[in-house]
């Protein structure tokens, strides 16, 4: 096994809420190796971006982190200050939002956005700054960039305005990329585009990434593990193979039940049966798809539910898999 | 600066607007002026009509405008039948006095409301925040000559920490070497330290009772607009770039806020014109304003006129800056350059 770069063990998120606290993430562990591209998948309100947000300090003053630990590069960064977080944040790890045009400031022009970031971690003289803004922008594949950096982003489509975050987030040569549904909005094509210079620019500089997604097709093609999430848990955890092969967790299958090219017609897509749960109750079973589940046995309910490994690198959190 | 052109050009039909509804209101105003003027209860229909006809009053209306309109293209604003002298020449003596005051309030209101209303939106719930909230609430209900006189009742009676509230310096001290009409930079250019020590008194209490009541609007719109900045994508962007906090503030979230902000100014200071003229009063303020009381409450045409006149064209103005200022913090416009 090479070397691990992002160690995430029992991360949980409560959020303060009017209606009691919400708790957003529970007890989730995962890893990225380098060279890896790990794949974050489930429904909206699963937790993805919170996980994502809390390694990051990101998360907003609603939300605290209330166990876990996140080992990077040797270090816990829910223990590190602001400050060494923040020195951190763009030059170590990135992250990539969706929305791209809204995650630009929309009256800078976007080379200097860039410059910005490149002279806050990596002083140095304006020329040389330039010419490694330029520099980050040629390796996105981007035409012309001296006449594109001048562009202010409503006068950029949306797939360039992605490879400008994209290249704003690689500028300073981090170890690990977190993408957050970076192609949200973005047609097929773009998105197939996107991804692809995503993946290469990880392959090639050894980099870890992790991809934050709700589309498990688009994970399958570009991950080579999977990470499924369920309200605020790790369901299971697989190599992609495996993953699509046979999976473990009743929550993955009807996931991939669901999946359109899995289908033979449009009548044969299966929807997840339920919704998950409402996560400001105070009586969330251990299983928090046990009240959505077909399989459900007098022991799910049974506290201590833990990933369990079924197969070499596929983990999972079912009392009885599949 | 094709913007520039184009809104120069939009002056003129707003002035011509002005000149009308002012012309046309000042005589829709009860009482006679000639009746007035004559101010002599044995004056008989005959004297009456013989000033009438010297104020050219008798012309019928359409005429009396005409004469107005290429007298103002003269450049001369008509004679105040109070003071006797030229209306422009009054105005430009006592302009000084009212901007003076109105730049002083809005420079303390700017310097006190932006910042707060940063530091509201930076720390919700904080003192600044509820700083922010009561001083909106209080310059909201409180109108300006309330508060004005609550200052003079605190300052000068109370405490008599605050100078008499007598105008712009004591009337027997020797006003400054005239310069630039602002007591305070003459003073300073003649090196007058007590001199500008005894101006600087005098103009605190009316300066912050105008600013009272501009601070309250400003930081509100701040504070919302900084909030708002806050939380969009790109400032959540900048963070995760690691960006410093001062430049994530000071350069991405508040130009992106001062949109609003300058809007607000522009109208703020317009509310300060108009403001000027109940502030001179209580303060007896030799300014604009007071001017224009007295000639309104004296029946006295030409001055009131010229007094809109001139608040029209500095309401223009203002907005004209603030037009030019918006297209500067915001490069998607694209108005200073041909589109």
């Amino acid at each position: 096994m090479s070397e691990a770069l992002l160690s995430v063990r029992d991360l949980s998120v409560a959020f303060r809420t009017r209606g009691g606290t919400l708790r957003a993430v529970e007890g989730v562990s995962f890893g990225v190796v380098k060279g890896e591209i790990l794949g974050i998948v489930g429904e909206s309100g699963s937790g993805k971006s919170v996980t994502a947000l809390a390694l990051l300090g990101l998360l907003d003053a609603a939300a605290h982190v209330t166990s876990g630990r996140v080992v990077f590069g040797g270090q816990d960064l829910l223990l590190l200050g602001q400050a060494a977080l923040n020195g951190l944040r763009g030059a170590e790890l990135s992250i990539v939002f969706q929305n791209p045009r809204a995650a630009l400031n929309p009256i800078r022009a976007v080379g200097a956005q860039i410059a910005d970031v490149i002279a806050r971690h990596d002083p140095g003289p304006a020329a040389a700054i330039r010419a490694r803004m330029l520099d980050a922008l040629r390796q996105m594949r981007i035409a012309d960039p001296e006449h594109r950096a001048a562009a202010l982003p409503h006068e950029l489509s949306g797939g360039l305005c992605q490879r400008i975050g994209i290249a704003m987030a690689l500028a300073c040569s981090p170890r690990l990329l977190i993408a957050d549904e970076p192609t949200t909005g973005l047609d097929v094509t773009t998105q197939a585009a996107v991804m692809d210079l995503l993946r290469d620019t990880v392959r090639r500089r050894g980099m870890g990434a992790v991809l934050i997604t709700h589309d498990l097709a688009l994970a399958s093609a570009y991950c080579d593990r999977i990470v499924v999430m369920h309200a605020g848990q790790v369901v299971e955890d697989a190599p992609v193979a495996s993953l699509f092969a046979r999976p473990r967790h009743p929550y993955t299958a009807a996931l991939l039940g669901g999946m359109p090219s899995r289908a033979e017609s449009i009548d044969a897509l299966v929807p997840v049966p339920g919704s998950p749960p409402d996560l400001r109750r105070a009586d969330l079973p251990p299983c928090r798809f046990s009240e959505r589940c077909g399989r459900r046995q007098p022991l799910c309910a049974t506290p201590g539910l833990r990933l369990g490994e079924q197969a070499p690198g596929h983990r999972v959190a079912c009392r009885l898999p599949l | 600066m094709s913007l520039l052109a184009r809104r120069l050009f939009g002056v003129v039909p707003t002035l011509l607007g002005v000149v009308v509804v002012t012309f046309v209101l000042t005589r829709l105003l009860p009482g006679d002026p000639a009746a007035f003027f004559a101010n002599s209860p044995t004056a008989d229909a005959a004297t009456i009509a013989a000033i009438r006809q010297k104020l050219g009053l008798d012309l019928p209306l359409w005429q009396q405008f005409l004469l107005y309109l290429g007298a103002l293209l003269r450049g001369d604003l008509g004679q105040s039948i109070v003071t006797g002298q030229p209306v422009a020449a009054d105005l430009l003596r006592l302009l000084p006095a009212s901007a003076e005051l109105t730049l002083a309030a809005f420079a303390m209101a700017v310097l006190v409301a932006v910042p707060l209303g940063m530091a509201a939106a930076l720390r919700r719930g904080s003192l600044p925040d509820h700083l922010c909230r009561l001083l909106g609430t209080a310059g909201v209900s409180l109108p300006t000559f309330v508060s004005g006189l609550l200052l003079i009742h605190l300052f000068y009676y109370r405490f008599g920490i605050a100078p008499e509230p007598i105008g712009r310096i004591d009337p027997f001290a020797i006003p400054p070497p005239a310069m630039t009409g602002f007591f305070l930079a003459d003073t300073l250019l003649a090196g007058d330290l007590r001199g500008f020590a005894a101006a600087a008194r005098q103009i605190v209490l009316p300066a912050v009772t105008m600013a009272l009541f501009a601070i309250a609007p400003l930081a509100r719109v701040t504070r919302a607009s900084m909030l708002g900045v806050l939380g969009s994508d790109f400032i959540r962007a900048a963070r995760a770039n690691g960006l410093r906090r001062r430049k994530i503030v000071l350069s991405y979230a508040l130009r992106n806020a001062l949109l609003p902000i300058v809007t607000t100014l522009g109208m703020i200071f317009s509310g300060m014109l108009g403001a000027n003229v109940l502030v001179e009063r209580v303060f007896a303020w030799p300014g604009v304003g007071s001017y224009a009381l007295d000639a309104l409450v004296g029946l006295d045409y030409a001055p009131v006129q010229g007094f809109v006149l001139v608040m029209a064209g500095l309401f223009i103005g203002v907005n004209l800056l603030v037009d030019l200022a918006c297209a500067a913090i915001d490069p998607r416009a694209r108005l200073l350059s041909d589109a």
